[in-house]
């Protein structure tokens, strides 16, 4: 069995999607990916040192990593919205900045499928255009979706 | 505050969201951005600053009688901020692969 690139598609202008099939079943890369003694072995890019990894695992609890990357201290922060495991997970996902402030908030969601010998694992991050766009009702509209189709535009060319 | 952090803040106000929707129509001077707009000329300066700033509103033409336009980098930022993701995503991945092969005991390949 030899490692399989990642596919990556993006569904809307909002969305990148990516899977990849791993070795390993789901109820196995469902602890790996929320189990903090599993995520610092491998979270982050590829140039991440020094993880810490805090989890809460339920509805409504936090994580949150630190890690040092591209010369500094990163750290991400979510909120888990829904836990199916070892299936399926939905988090919220924002950055804090260099004061600690939260970054706008986007949102993750983990699929995992047993498959074959292994399991495959679909990632979706979806940015916040349209719940912005939802909350900030009719005022919102016009520009942003002006915006939003030139955007869809460049995505298709 | 990060670029998708900043860009939103700047959408954030009606009157941006109004400017930014008068430069779909095209670029547009100052006073035809400020005429529909019932606040001071600084106030509308503000505005178009915050725009700009955000990398949403770019200016072209002299200094003396500057043009408006909406920038194409704004077009080009969530796709952006899609392909920082899929960065951030690809390369934890490819960790959690080679982590997965290290505690299975199974051999990477790179095929």
């Amino acid at each position: 069995m030899t490692a399989q690139a990642s596919q990556i598609d993006f569904p809307t202008p909002e969305q990148m999607r990516m899977t990849r099939w791993f070795p390993a079943p789901a109820a196995l890369l469902w602890r790996f990916w929320t189990d903090p003694a599993h995520v610092v072995r491998w979270f982050g890019p590829e140039s991440a040192e020094e993880r810490k990894v805090q989890s809460d695992l339920r509805v409504g609890g936090a994580w949150g990593v630190d890690f040092q990357a591209y010369g500094g201290l990163r750290r991400v922060r979510g909120v888990y919205q829904e836990l199916e495991a070892p299936h399926r997970l939905v988090s919220t996902w924002a950055w804090l900045d260099d004061g600690g402030v939260k970054g706008v908030e986007s949102q993750y969601q983990l699929v995992l499928a047993d498959e074959g010998d292994g399991a495959r694992l679909t990632l979706t991050h979806t940015l916040p255009t349209a719940e912005l766009a939802a909350q900030h009702g009719q005022g919102w509209s016009g520009a942003l979706q002006s915006l939003a189709k030139l955007i869809a535009e460049q995505a298709t060319r | 505050m990060d670029a998708l952090s900043q860009t939103f803040s700047a959408l954030a106000d009606p009157t941006r969201r109004a400017i930014l929707q008068q430069l779909t129509e095209g670029g547009a001077s100052f006073t035809e951005l400020a005429r529909p707009h019932d606040i001071s000329r600084p106030a509308v300066v503000k505005h178009i600053k915050a725009l700009e700033r955000a990398g949403l509103v770019q200016r072209t033409g002299s200094d003396t009688r500057p043009v408006y336009q909406l920038s194409a980098a704004a077009m080009q930022a969530p796709a952006d901020w899609l392909s920082n993701y899929q960065r951030f995503w690809g390369e934890s991945l490819d960790r959690l692969d080679t982590y997965v092969r290290e505690v299975t005991g199974q051999k990477g390949g790179e095929t």
